[in-house]
């Protein structure tokens, strides 16, 4: 029955608010230009000189409360991150630099979908493991979800 | 062509149901400086940019804000789900509530169905750029007053989020305007 309030599996209740233990990366170039992927997601930028808050108004990440949330929740920061790399690398596709970066965190990312996918639901109908059903829709949404 | 992935772009997590205050955010889902028409007028533009870069940076941007419907719709969606026949009427949105149901029409606050006359195309990068600069201002000051209307933090904490898209979007069109400009002149 407790499926019967849950919306799809991709907006989770998030309790409190999530804790940003997350060094900052040791590359000097990375450092002086982009946000950790956590701060990306947090100030919804990974370019460090665009970012411009509003009046007073802080944004907070939502804390996750299983292993599939937070697995969840590194996907979107470093999806966001490589996202808005992406659109900088349209304009200058020729920054090797930001390639580089580029590379590095789109590497990370892919493998957090891997073992997301693995562990729990396919982000993507064809990346969807073979099982004895059709996994893309999930046990979850079937028996009531939305 | 176009592959859905099953998530979003940022964690949404609304328990309150609030009939008023998903009204307003149907600004940004059919308004005219919604999210809808931004994902439209960048896809429909990007056809006639002056080379791949153009392109193909339109068609990432116009494929962003398709997520942010999502993201709109599912705020919508989470604060009226279980709004009651009597939370319908006392938010004014009885009309609405008549129509659509718990449904999300594709309209703006004013129940104004969404019209593509506000988009404007012209073949001419020069000024689908600078449209772009405007759009994404507009959709910014839009957030800016949803977020004055909102006192729930969990909604504020997602607008506030979609509004540094937009100021992210600006930056990338100015460049890009910057970059033919500047290669116009050289020639």
């Amino acid at each position: 029955m407790d499926n019967m309030n849950q919306g799809p599996f991709y907006f989770f209740p998030f309790m409190s608010e999530h804790k940003i233990i997350e060094e900052e990366k040791e590359d000097p170039v990375y450092k002086e230009v982009f946000f950790t992927p956590e701060l990306t997601l947090l100030h919804g930028n990974a370019f460090k000189k665009e970012y411009v808050p509003y009046k007073n108004y802080k944004g907070y990440i939502p804390s996750s409360r299983t292993e599939e949330e937070e697995l969840l929740l590194k996907i979107q920061m470093y999806g966001l991150l490589v996202h808005d790399i992406n659109l900088h690398l349209d304009i200058y596709p020729r920054d090797k630099d930001v390639y580089q970066i580029y590379k590095k965190y789109n590497d990370e990312y892919q493998k957090l979908c891997l073992e997301y996918q693995e562990k729990y639901a396919p982000l993507l109908v064809k990346k969807a493991k073979y099982d004895n059903r059709f996994t893309w829709v999930s046990e979850k949404d079937y028996k009531g979800g939305l | 062509m176009f592959i859905y992935e099953k998530r979003h772009q940022f964690p949404i997590n609304v328990k309150r149901t609030d009939v008023r205050l998903a009204k307003a955010l149907y600004a940004q889902l059919g308004g005219q400086n919604g999210e809808l028409g931004a994902c439209l007028r960048y896809f429909a533009q990007s056809f006639t940019m002056p080379d791949e870069r153009g392109r193909r940076l339109l068609k990432d941007i116009a494929t962003e804000e398709m997520g942010h419907v999502e993201m709109i719709c599912t705020l919508i969606y989470l604060l009226t789900k279980d709004a009651t026949v009597k939370e319908m009427k006392e938010a004014g949105n009885d009309c609405s509530f008549a129509i659509f149901g718990d449904g999300i029409g594709l309209h703006d606050c004013a129940g104004v169905p969404f019209a593509t006359a506000g988009i404007s195309i012209t073949g001419d990068y020069k000024a689908d750029l600078t449209e772009d600069l405007a759009a994404e201002e507009r959709a910014r000051a839009t957030y800016e007053r949803l977020i004055d209307l909102t006192d729930d933090p969990e909604v504020i904490n997602v607008l506030l989020f979609l509004r540094q898209r937009e100021i992210v979007h600006y930056n990338r069109f100015k460049s890009l305007l910057d970059v033919y400009n500047k290669e116009n002149k050289m020639k």
